[in-house]
This record gives structure tokens, sequence and C-alpha cells, in this order.
């Protein structure tokens, strides 16, 4: 039977369980050795790493920790830590 | 422009952030082919993991920003060919008509849809993600898996070891239907295939244009993550995927400077485990075989 209260219930169960909670690690960006040259861009598949300006920075919401960027950076600008959201 | 400055520069046509599995070939395919493409466009997905995971968005927060079909598995090059026709009828042929299947969509189920819309020449692009079998569904063997592919419904055993065909090459067949573009790829080489997007999306002004991507997927071939890339990489070098393109009948082979064989291509691949020397023996004279042809068709 419908019961809107039931189907809110799971929306917000839903909402709960974002990327950041089940990543068990994210790429750190070294903007000190990192060159802006693109790398990271062209193998990200969820497109969570974006160029602002001419400066590439990582956005966090739809990283979900595969580590292709970290792998795909020739001069290993990127390394993976442990994600501080991470829900066990 | 650089195809650098291209991805630095151009807009996504998905929002950042999906349920696709870490490491997706197919995902990252997807957003190239639509960020190329652009909000001018309408896009066709069937079912499958990109319509699955890839153009829902995940978790109500994200998705795609341009016109999407989810289509059915086995009519996606008719359909677009309905919305096509319609968009050429409107005075509208600057609408980019982009389908993005998988290879079942492609070569079993669509197979039919996609042959009748090539020979039609209907103004459209068909963008083929090979990942080499049916995902979605828990690795299920397509007509494009390779020999020895331990899938869910050919698992190594005591009884068969893997799939115990070879696999069908579609581009080629799909370049003897005189198409107006028709090309494979890889995501290891960017620079490519953002330049062969650009090209089919030119050609499906003209005619029917057709792009084969080699997309490699960790889940299903049991691979780390991390390694999609590289994997892909490998799968050129080892001529598994031979980087080529052929307009109105005149080939282009791409060379391939540091060939590798098909036994350290499969090294670390985990669909590839229980190979046997026969079987690695029989998928290396294939893609021999196979690039001997392309040399021949291009050389000419």
């Amino acid at each position: 039977m419908f019961n809107p209260e039931r189907i809110r219930a799971l929306f917000d169960r839903a909402s709960d369980s974002d990327s950041e909670r089940w990543r068990s690690v994210r790429p750190n960006m070294d903007k000190g050795r990192c060159t802006d040259c693109g790398a990271c861009i062209e193998a990200c598949p969820m497109a969570t790493i974006a160029a602002d300006g001419a400066v590439i920075r990582i956005h966090y919401e739809g990283c979900i920790g595969c580590g292709i960027c970290a792998v795909n950076c020739r001069i290993h600008a990127i390394t993976m830590e442990p994600s501080p959201d991470w829900r066990h | 422009m650089s195809y650098i400055d291209v991805l630095k520069q151009t807009q996504n046509v998905m929002t950042p952030g999906s349920s696709a599995c870490q490491g997706c070939g197919g995902e990252l395919i997807l957003r190239r082919v639509m960020q190329i493409a652009g909000n001018n466009s309408v896009f066709a997905v069937p079912p499958g993991c990109m319509a699955g995971a890839g153009v829902d968005g995940w978790n109500f927060s994200n998705g795609c920003t341009a016109p999407i079909h989810i289509t059915l598995l086995d009519n996606t090059a008719s359909f677009m060919s309905g919305v096509s026709e319609m968009y050429q009828r409107k005075g509208r042929p600057d609408v980019n008509i982009v389908a993005i299947a998988g290879d079942g969509a492609t070569a079993d189920c669509g197979f039919q849809s996609l042959s009748g819309a090539a020979e039609r020449g209907t103004k459209m692009l068909y963008v083929c993600y090979d990942n080499e079998g049916y995902m979605n569904t828990g690795y299920q063997r397509s007509s494009t898996t390779s020999l020895g592919s331990s899938t869910s419904t050919t698992p190594a055993g005591a009884a068969i070891n893997g799939k115990e065909q070879q696999q069908k090459y579609v581009p080629l067949i799909m370049a003897m239907h005189n198409i107006e573009y028709c090309a494979t790829a890889s995501p290891s080489n960017m620079a490519d295939l953002v330049a062969k997007i650009q090209k089919g999306l030119d050609a499906s002004k003209r005619g029917f244009a057709y792009l084969h991507v080699f997309s490699p997927c960790p889940t299903g071939w049991k691979f780390a993550p991390d390694q999609s890339i590289a994997v892909a990489r490998k799968a050129v070098a080892a001529n598994l995927c031979p980087i080529w393109e052929c307009e109105k009948g005149v080939f282009k082979l791409t060379p391939n400077r540091k060939p590798i064989t098909i036994a350290e291509f499969v090294q670390g691949i985990g669909k590839f485990k229980k190979l046997t020397e026969e079987e690695i023996a029989a998928i290396q004279s294939l893609v021999d075989e196979r690039w001997a042809l392309l040399e021949k068709l291009a050389a000419e």
C-alpha cells in the first residue's frame, strides 16, 4: 500500500550513503609537484577532476576512489590516502 | 586546440559521479563521447551498465543534462533512425544523434537493427564500448568475448575451460557496410579517441558513423580497478585492439611500435587465469591474422 512516510524514509536512507561514505581511499594531489598537464582529467572515469581556469583540482563529491588518476599521473603527484569519511 | 584543452574547457554533459564500478572503462568512454558531442545532442543508451549506472546518475544528486533515451536492447539503431529522420525533417540537422551501446546490444541482440541503419546510411553516430560481455547482469559471454575467457555462462572448470569460441570482430563487419566513417579506438590513447569522436560526429551529418571502443572491465575481467587504462594500453600493444579508421572505404591503420604477445597481455587478468598454451596460441594466431588483413586493407 502507498505509504508516503515509508517512501520518504527510503529516500533519506539513500541520501545518507553518498560516495564519500563508501570509498575507502581517495586521491590527494600534491600541487607542489603537479604541472597541470591534464593526464588525470583524461583518465578519470567519474569526471571528478576538473580544470579551474588553468589549475586542475579534484572535486571529491563524485570520487569513488578507483585510483586511475594516481596510476596515470606521469610525475606521481597524486597519491591515494585513506578516506576520512569512510564508514565501514 | 589540443585535446587536453578541449577536455579542460568543454562542459561535461553527465555531471560528476555515478554508481558504476571503480575503474569503469565504459563510464570513461560514455562521458568522453557525451562531452565532445555536447548538449545539442540526443543520446540513446540501451540496457547495460551505462543505462543502469552510467546515465542514471547517483543518488538523485546528478545525471545527464541532455535528452537521453533508454531504448530496448535490440532496437537502439532503428530507434535512433526514427529520431534522426524526425530531426532532418524538422530542419534541425545540427543536432547530434548519438547511440552509445555495449557489445551485447551491438554485436548480438542489436545487430540486425544496427546493420539495417548502417545500410540505409542513417545520419547518426553509433558508439560501441566493447567490454567483451554482458557485464550489467554479471558477465555472461557475448560474441565479442575472447577465447578462453571465464564468464558466468562459460566458467573455466572440469567440463569446459572458458569460452570455446573465438571473438567476432564487429568493426570490420561494419566497415564492410560502406558507411561514412568506421573506426576503432582505446581509452589508453585519448588524443586518438577524442579526434575520432569529433570525426565521427562530423561524418554523422553526412551518413552513418560507427566507433568501436575497447573498454576494460575490472569487475568482470577481475583485475585491479586502477589498472584499467594500463590493460587497455596492453590490449592495443598486443594487437587485440588494433587502432584503425576507415573513411568511405579508405583504411588507415595506426602502426604498433612496441608490440607485445598475447601471453604478456593476459598476465594479471583474472578471466584468463586458466588459459592453456594452445588457447594462447589460438588467440595469438587470430590477432596476427587480423593484423595482416588490416595491413593489406590499409595498403590498398
